[in-house]
C-alpha cells in the first residue's frame, strides 16, 4: 500500500526537515579543474573554469553543453570523482573538500550519480540484485542485512521493474531497463542529490520518455534535487526548473528554464536553440507546464 | 511480437538447456581432447596405488619385450623398457607425476601472477614500476635456464620442480591482468563504484578480478601444456625428477639410447606428452571460439529439420 | 520509371545459442534514383539488420531470404566476390561508430587512398590528389594539412565526414547511413545532415537514413517507413506521417517525443502490445512518381 508522500519524505531525510530557504542543499563556488594540454609541454586546459552554482532541496538543474564543454568533468569533479584544483564545493553547509577519505565516504552517501550509458556502468557478471544491494555492502549501517531483500524489491518496484529481475543479468535486459537499474541502485542509499551525466543519451527516444517519466515522478515522491546534465535542449527544457549553459569550461548563462528559452541572452545559447531539431511548431507555454 | 521476443525456441531437451555441451558434442576435436585428458586424471587419480609396484619392478627377463602381443599380459602391451619395467604402467604413473606438476605450477604462478597484476595495474605509481621491473628480470631470463641453475643447486624432486616452474612462469600472467586492469579499472562500472565510496580493495576483488579471470584461465590451460613439455625437458636432461618418481620426459631420456632398437620405449612416452599438450591447446582454444559471438555460431548452426520448414 | 533500388519481402535470421532469432520479417520498399529516404524504428526493431543486408554484410552470420534488387540485379545470394563490386560502387555504407569504422594506424589520407588505388588501380599520387579533393568536399578545413593525421586526432564530427569521404570515393548510387549522428553534438548533428544533404544535390545520389529519432528523419528524408518488432508498419512521405500518423505505433513513437510535448507528464511512454496491429501502407496516389523536390527545413 503506498504511503502518503511526506511520510515518504520524512523517512527519507536522516536530519530533521530545515526550512527549504536557509541553506541551499549544494554550493559550488570557484572550481576549478585543469589538465595537461596534450603536446605542448607545460600549458594547460582548464575543463571547468571557475564554475559557481547552488541546488537547493527538490530542485532540477540542468547544465547544458556539446562534447568538450566540460560539463561531465564538472559532475565528477562535485563528487570528487576526479579532484578539483581550487574552488569549494559545500553540502549542507559543510565543505566537502575538507574531508578525509573516510569522512568523504560516509557523505557519499547523500550524493550518488547515474552515469549515461547503461551498458557500461552496471557490471557485467553480476546479477541485478547483487548490483542493487552493493552501496549496502559499503555502507552497512545503511539497511540491516536481514532487510535488505525486502528493499531490493521495493526499489524494483519504484522503478517500475519486476521482483524476478533480481535474479536477472543485466546483460539481458534492455537499455531502457538496465538504465532503471541504474536509478534504483542510485536511489539504495537514500541520497538527497542525484547527478544525473546525460542520463537518457543512449536510449532510444521513446524510451527516453519512460526513464524521464519514472525519473520525475521520483522527484516529485521523495524530494530529490537533480543536476541533470545533458545536451538535449528539448527534454531538458521538460525537466529542469533552472538551467546552466556551458562552453568552454564556463558557464556562459545560467537562468529559469521558460525565461533562458524564450530569451536567451548569450550567443551560444542562441546557436544551440537554432540547431535542436524539433517535431513541430515551438510550443507556447502557461506557467504550470500544460499548453492553452 | 515485441522487439524482444522473436525469438523462435528449438525444442527443449537436455543439450538445449546446456548451451556449452551442446557446442562440445559440435566440436569432435575438443570433445576428443576433453575426453582425453578426464582419462588422464582418471587413471592418474586411481591406478597410481594399484600398479605403483608392478610398474617399478625390474623383470630382467622382459627386457625389451615388443609392443601390441598379449602373450605376458596386459601390462607389456605397449612393450617393456631396458630393465623389463611395462611401459603402459610406466606411462600411467608419468601421469601421475605430470598432471600433479602441472597443476600445482600452473596453479600457484596463475594465482600469483594474476593478484600482483591486478594490485599492480589498480594502483600505478611506484609500486607498479617496482614489481614490473622485477617482473622484467624474472622474464628475461629463459626460464628453462633458471629452472637448471636452480635445480642443479637444489635436489631435485618433485616440490622443488614445482616450485621453480611456477615462479619463472608468473610473469606472463602478471603481465596479462596487470594489462587488463589498466583498461578496466577507466571502466564506468569502476566509477560507479567509486562513487558508491567503495574502498580499493574491495574494487579489485568484485569488480576487477571477475572480468580478467577469464583470460587468465585460457592462459593457464594453455600453460598446462608448455609446463608438461617443460617438465618433461628437465627430466630429459636428466635434472627433473629422480626415480622411483617416474616422470614422462625420464621415459623418453630412458629410451633415448634404444631408438633403433627398442623403438617404443621412447616413442610411446613421448606421443602421450604430444596428445596431451594438443588436448590442453585445443580446449583453451576451444573455450575461447565459444565465447566470441561470432564464431560461436559455427558450434551450433544445424541443417534445418524437415519440420521446421512451414508454410 | 525503374527504381534504383527494390526490396521485396526482407526476412533475415540470426542462430543464437537460445534459438533462431527473426530479426526482419518481410520488409519491402522501393527507392528510385535521387530519392532520400528515412528508416525509424527503436534498437531491436531491425532497422539496422536492414540497412546491413542490404550490403550483404549478413550472410556470414545470419540467413538472407527475399529479393534485394539493385540496378536490376538481385543481391540475395549472389557469391562474396561479385557483392564486393557493388560495395563501394554501386551501395555505400556510413557507420555509427566513425573511431570504430577507422583503422587507427593508418592516416586517413591512406586509408581513402586505399579505395581508390584498390578498387580502380590509380597510381599513388593521383589517388591522394583525389582523396585531398574529397576531403575538402566534405567540408574538412586545412585538408592539405590534415590528410596526413590520423583518425584519433579528429574531433567526433570531422571523423564522420571522413568515414563519408571514404563511403563516396566510388560515387555510389546509394548511401546508407546507419545512425551517423546519432553520437554526435547537435549543432554538429546539423552540420553532417546538410553536408548529406549537398552530397545528394550535386551527384543525384540516393540516400537510405537509419535513426531511432524522428526529429532527424524530418530534417533528412522526403520518405520514411517505420519498422518494429523487424517489420515495417507504417510508410509514407514525411510530412504525412507527422500530421496524420496511421499505426498505432507511430502515433506512440511521435508522442513520447520530448520536442512534442510541453511538460514531462504528457510524456506517454510506448505500450509494449502495439505490433499486434497490421501494418499500414499509404494509399497509391501518395506515393512519389518521379524524383522527388527537396523540402527545405531551414538547416
Amino acid at each position: 500500500m503506498p504511503l502518503p508522500t511526506n511520510f515518504l519524505k520524512a523517512l527519507w531525510r536522516r536530519s530533521p526537515m530545515e526550512s527549504e530557504a536557509s541553506v541551499p542543499l549544494l554550493s559550488v563556488a570557484g572550481l576549478v579543474k585543469e589538465f595537461p594540454a596534450q603536446g605542448r609541454h607545460g600549458s594547460v586546459v582548464r575543463a571547468v573554469n571557475d564554475v559557481s552554482f547552488t541546488v537547493g532541496a527538490g530542485e532540477c538543474l540542468a547544465i547544458v553543453g556539446e562534447s568538450g564543454s566540460g560539463k561531465s568533468t564538472l559532475a565528477r569533479t562535485v563528487l570528487r570523482l576526479i579532484e578539483p584544483d581550487s574552488g569549494s564545493i559545500r553540502y549542507r553547509g559543510e565543505e566537502l573538500l575538507a574531508l578525509n577519505r573516510r569522512e568523504m565516504r560516509a557523505a557519499r552517501r547523500n550524493m550518488q550519480m547515474v552515469f549515461q550509458d547503461p551498458h557500461s556502468s552496471l557490471h557485467p557478471r553480476q546479477s541485478v540484485g547483487q548490483l542493487i544491494s552493493a552501496p549496502w555492502k559499503v555502507h552497512k549501517d545503511v539497511v540491516p542485512r536481514s532487510d535488505r531483500k525486502d528493499r531490493i524489491s521495493d526499489l524494483l518496484d519504484q522503478v517500475g521493474l519486476p521482483g524476478a529481475f533480481a535474479e536477472v543479468s543485466p546483460s539481458r535486459l534492455s537499455g531502457g531497463q538496465r538504465q532503471r537499474v541504474a536509478i534504483a541502485r542510485a536511489l539504495a542509499l537514500q541520497p538527497e542529490i542525484l547527478v544525473l551525466d546525460e542520463p537518457v543519451s543512449s536510449l532510444d527516444v521513446s524510451i527516453q520518455a519512460q526513464v524521464i517519466s519514472l525519473l520525475m515522478t521520483l522527484q516529485e515522491k521523495f524530494g530529490l534535487a537533480y543536476v541533470f546534465i545533458s545536451h538535449d535542449l528539448s527534454l531538458v527544457r521538460l525537466v529542469a526548473d533552472r538551467v546552466a549553459v556551458m562552453y568552454g569550461g564556463s558557464f556562459v548563462e545560467q537562468g529559469p528554464t521558460e525565461s533562458l528559452y524564450r530569451d536567451p541572452q548569450h550567443s551560444y545559447t542562441q546557436a544551440l536553440l537554432a540547431a535542436s531539431p524539433s517535431l513541430g511548431d515551438p510550443l507556447h507555454l502557461q506557467p504550470g507546464g500544460s499548453t492553452a | 511480437m515485441s522487439n524482444t521476443e522473436r525469438i523462435v525456441r528449438e525444442e527443449d531437451g537436455f543439450l538445449t538447456r546446456h548451451p556449452k555441451l551442446r557446442m562440445l558434442s559440435n566440436s569432435p576435436l575438443a570433445m576428443a581432447s576433453v575426453v582425453w585428458l578426464v582419462l588422464l586424471v582418471l587413471t592418474g587419480l586411481i591406478a597410481p596405488p594399484f600398479i605403483g609396484d608392478e610398474a617399478n619392478r625390474q623383470v630382467l627377463s622382459l627386457r625389451f619385450v615388443p609392443p601390441f602381443t598379449l602373450d605376458h599380459g596386459f601390462e607389456y602391451v605397449l612393450g617393456a623398457d631396458s630393465l623389463g619395467r611395462p611401459m603402459l604402467l610406466q606411462i600411467i604413473m608419468g601421469a601421475r607425476t605430470s598432471m600433479t606438476v602441472a597443476f600445482f605450477a600452473v596453479a600457484i604462478s596463475a594465482l600469483t601472477g594474476f593478484a600482483i597484476g591486478v594490485v599492480s595495474g589498480y594502483f600505478g605509481g611506484w609500486l607498479d614500476q617496482a614489481l614490473m621491473r622485477i617482473a622484467d628480470i624474472l622474464h628475461t631470463i629463459p626460464s628453462l635456464l633458471l629452472a637448471l641453475a636452480v635445480l642443479y643447486v637444489l635436489e631435485p624432486s618433485i616440490v622443488n620442480l614445482i616450485g621453480v616452474l611456477a615462479v619463472t612462469r608468473i610473469p606472463l600472467y602478471l603481465r596479462t591482468s596487470r594489462a587488463q586492469t589498466l583498461e578496466l579499472r577507466e571502466r564506468v562500472f569502476v566509477e560507479s563504484s567509486r562513487a558508491m565510496g567503495a574502498p580499493a580493495w574491495r574494487i579489485m576483488l568484485r569488480d576487477i578480478a571477475p572480468m580478467s579471470l577469464p583470460t587468465i584461465r585460457t592462459l593457464a590451460m594453455l600453460e598446462v601444456g608448455t609446463v608438461i613439455l617443460a617438465a618433461a625437458s628437465l627430466s630429459f636432461l636428466g635434472i627433473g625428477l629422480q626415480r622411483p618418481d617416474v616422470d614422462w620426459g625420464m621415459l623418453v631420456a630412458d629410451g633415448r639410447a634404444y631408438l633403433s632398437s627398442a623403438w617404443w620405449v621412447t616413442v610411446f612416452p613421448g606421443v602421450v606428452i604430444v596428445i596431451t599438450a594438443l588436448a590442453a591447446n585445443i580446449i583453451s582454444n576451444w573455450l575461447r571460439a565459444i565465447e566470441d559471438p561470432v564464431q560461436s555460431v559455427l558450434f551450433i548452426r544445424k541443417r534445418p529439420r524437415e519440420s521446421e520448414v512451414t508454410a | 520509371m525503374s527504381s534504383l533500388l527494390s526490396v521485396t519481402d526482407l526476412e533475415v535470421d540470426f542462430h543464437t545459442v537460445q534459438g533462431r532469432v527473426e530479426a526482419v520479417r518481410g520488409v519491402s520498399f522501393d527507392l528510385a534514383a535521387g530519392e532520400s529516404m528515412a528508416i525509424v524504428g527503436e534498437s531491436g526493431s531491425g532497422k539496422s539488420v536492414t540497412s546491413l543486408a542490404l550490403l550483404g554484410l549478413v550472410g556470414e552470420v545470419g540467413e538472407v531470404r527475399g529479393r534485394i534488387v539493385f540496378q536490376g540485379r538481385d543481391l540475395v545470394g549472389v557469391p562474396e566476390a561479385e557483392l564486393r563490386d557493388v560495395r563501394g560502387a554501386g551501395v555505400s555504407l556510413v557507420f555509427q561508430d566513425s573511431l570504430d569504422a577507422l583503422n587507427p594506424v593508418y592516416t586517413v589520407g591512406a586509408q581513402i587512398s586505399e579505395i581508390l588505388r584498390v578498387r580502380l588501380g590509380w597510381s599513388r599520387q593521383r589517388a591522394r590528389e583525389e582523396a585531398l579533393h574529397l576531403m575538402q568536399q566534405v567540408g574538412i578545413p586545412d585538408a592539405h594539412k590534415r590528410i596526413g593525421n590520423y583518425p584519433h586526432q579528429f574531433s567526433g564530427g570531422m571523423r564522420q565526414r571522413i568515414c563519408i569521404a571514404m563511403a563516396i570515393a566510388l560515387k555510389p548510387k546509394l548511401l546508407v547511413a546507419d545512425e551517423p549522428t546519432t553520437a554526435l553534438d547537435v549543432t554538429v548533428q546539423a552540420e553532417i545532415l546538410r553536408l548529406l544533404r549537398a552530397l545528394q544535390r550535386e551527384s543525384g545520389m540516393s540516400l537510405i537514413f537509419v535513426t531511432h529519432d524522428l526529429a532527424v528523419a524530418r530534417l533528412i528524408a522526403t520518405r520514411i517507413i517505420v519498422m518494429h518488432g523487424g517489420r515495417v508498419v507504417e510508410r509514407g512521405l514525411i510530412d504525412d506521417i507527422f500530421d496524420r500518423p496511421r499505426h498505432p505505433y507511430t502515433k506512440a513513437l511521435l508522442a513520447a517525443h520530448p520536442g512534442r510535448v510541453a511538460s514531462w507528464k504528457d510524456l506517454r511512454p510506448i505500450p509494449e502490445n502495439l505490433t499486434d496491429e497490421a501494418p499500414v501502407d499509404a494509399p497509391a496516389d501518395q506515393l512519389p512518381k518521379g524524383p522527388v523536390e527537396e523540402i527545405a527545413h531551414g538547416i
